[in-house]
């Protein structure tokens, strides 16, 4: 089992979940979060601190979906270890539909 | 010093410690918690602060003091109490405490005061990957994940009315949290440890925990025994090939039973690998672990199995009954699952007349049963339990409890057993 953050993410970035995780398996792109599944330990704390609810377990089946992008772009991007502000822009999207195909950035 | 009385003397007070999750300090599990202590307390100043200094003058000549009543209940009932297991602990299980190295020690003390730091049971924090249905989120961050998630359950509008503050606290009680870091620097650094109590959460999910038991010298490892409550959910052959060589290292599972019964009250745990772990340990070290079931309402039928299974692989079995959440002590539990169960372990040969594994394991096998019909059955906790396992079940790829086991759930009205035709509580209830 693992948890994951979807595309709900994009263009928010809010990283409550950051700074609760307790083995530091974030991993932060330009404009969202992803999660090492190799790394995460399923302590599911991470999961109730998002604003946005982008953040499932792969028991979900939502959550499943996204094994696959996480374990792709934790390989690439830098791990994050501290909370930081979220993007500028979080309140516009907040709710925001089909993020991955507006603005997903792959750095 | 005169040595201590032998019907009441604990090693707790002089040489353990005990950190509880809110920072607090206690010599034991057990005791009641009414030694709190600021969380920058070193470890042997409070072992020497005056509410232990006086628990250590009670014990020592011979008054039961009121905070270990929990010792005392067990050994008045004739369990073996943490009390006796403790002093067995560090005195090598020596019956006579004539006969041990504490002899000396008491010898030459005018006072008391604690000198060394020998025994610490650790906790680190919450974080584990199990949702068990008995656990809180003291001791789990999956149950702090439900609690969060779904909010509206009876049990926690009143515990967040009582206590506003709770989750928000308990948010903070993870691995990273520095208060635990420097505890466990606090507790390493005595030189003459011999006992480590480890458990969480889940211990063996802490990497930094590991990384520094790890990098102690070797010549303190020798000393030092080390004791981890696990979910088993990782390997431990393979971690206590990581730690090295400690003078021994023990691994205490906590199960709830075998196959289904297991995945349904650990939550996130899977039986084909947690029984994997454990068997394969238990071949290369068989001294070196144990299975500890708390036992309750969505376990009890499920004990026959559990037993036939411990059994059947030679593994220690410590049996336990659970006392809060009382909606799944044994005060739930419908009557006529109390006869079902005792036919079960009767029809299992599970008697006080088999003793192939040890008197301890099968006396508490019908000491669970003397327990159990003793107990009376409470109809408000029932509908209480009832509800629970709604919530419990809420957003989990599980099978229904009606489904495992139907004969837990009664009609208050009718007080007929449910039957899996019943769709949810609310049928039974239109009834």
């Amino acid at each position: 089992m693992t948890y994951t953050v979807n595309d709900k993410c994009i263009m928010c970035k809010h990283t409550d979940c950051v700074e609760v995780c307790p083995v530091d398996c974030f991993y932060e792109g330009e404009n969202m979060l992803v999660i090492n599944p190799d790394e995460c330990i399923d302590c599911g704390v991470c999961e109730p601190e998002c604003p946005e609810d982008a953040i499932l377990p792969d028991t979900d089946d939502e959550g499943a979906k996204w094994v696959e992008f996480n374990g792709k772009w934790s390989k690439e991007w830098a791990v994050l270890s501290e909370k930081k502000d979220p993007l500028p822009d979080y309140e516009k999207h907040s709710g925001e539909a089909g993020r991955l195909e507006k603005y997903f950035k792959d750095k | 010093m005169d040595l201590p009385d032998h019907k009441t003397f604990c090693v707790a007070p002089w040489f353990q410690i005990r950190n509880n999750t809110d920072g607090s300090k206690s010599v034991c599990c057990k005791a009641k918690s009414n030694h709190s202590a600021s969380a920058n307390q070193e470890p042997l100043e409070f072992l020497n602060s005056d509410p232990v200094i006086n628990l250590k003058k009670q014990l020592h000549r011979g008054e039961r003091a009121d905070e270990c009543i929990k010792c005392w209940n067990a050994e008045d009932t004739g369990r073996i109490s943490l009390r006796q297991k403790l002093n067995g602990v560090l005195t090598n299980n020596s019956s006579s405490i004539e006969k041990t190295w504490l002899t000396t020690y008491f010898k030459h003390k005018d006072n008391f005061k604690s000198e060394d730091l020998l025994m610490a049971d650790i906790k680190i924090g919450n974080t584990c990957n199990y949702a068990c249905v008995m656990c809180i989120p003291d001791d789990s961050s999956m149950i702090y994940n439900e609690w969060r998630k779904k909010p509206n359950a009876f049990f926690i509008r009143k515990k967040m009315q009582d206590d506003p503050e709770y989750l928000d606290r308990i948010k903070q009680n993870g691995f990273k949290n520095q208060y635990y870091k420097n505890y466990v620097s606090k507790v390493l650094a005595n030189k003459r440890l011999k006992y480590l109590k480890l458990l969480g959460g889940e211990p063996l999910l802490d990497q930094s925990l590991l990384a520094n038991l790890r990098a102690l010298p070797e010549e303190k490892k020798k000393n030092i025994s080390l004791f981890f409550t696990t979910n088993a959910s990782n390997n431990l052959l393979e971690a206590r090939r990581y730690l090295g060589n400690f003078k021994s290292i023990m691994f205490g599972v906590s199960l709830e039973g075998i196959g289904q019964v297991q995945e349904y009250a650990r939550y996130g745990s899977k039986w084909s690998t947690v029984s994997a772990n454990i068997l394969q340990y238990k071949k290369e070290f068989p001294a070196d672990i144990s299975i500890h079931t708390t036992l309750q309402t969505t376990s009890i039928l499920g004990l026959k199995e559990l037993v036939e299974w411990t059994r059947k692989h030679k593994l220690a079995l410590d049996l336990g009954l659970c006392e809060q959440p009382d909606y799944l002590s044994f005060r739930s539990l419908p009557n006529s699952v109390r006869q079902q169960v005792r036919e079960s372990l009767s029809n299992g040969q599970i008697t006080m007349s088999q003793r192939t594994l040890g008197d301890e394991e099968l006396w508490s096998v019908e000491k669970i049963l003397y327990t159990m019909e003793n107990t009376a059955f409470d109809q408000e906790l029932h509908d209480q339990f009832v509800s629970y396992i709604k919530w419990y079940e809420e957003g989990k790829d599980i099978p229904s409890l009606k489904n495992i086991f139907p004969s837990l759930f009664i009609d208050r009205e009718t007080q007929i057993i449910y039957n899996k035709e019943m769709k949810s509580t609310n049928d039974i209830h239109s009834k």
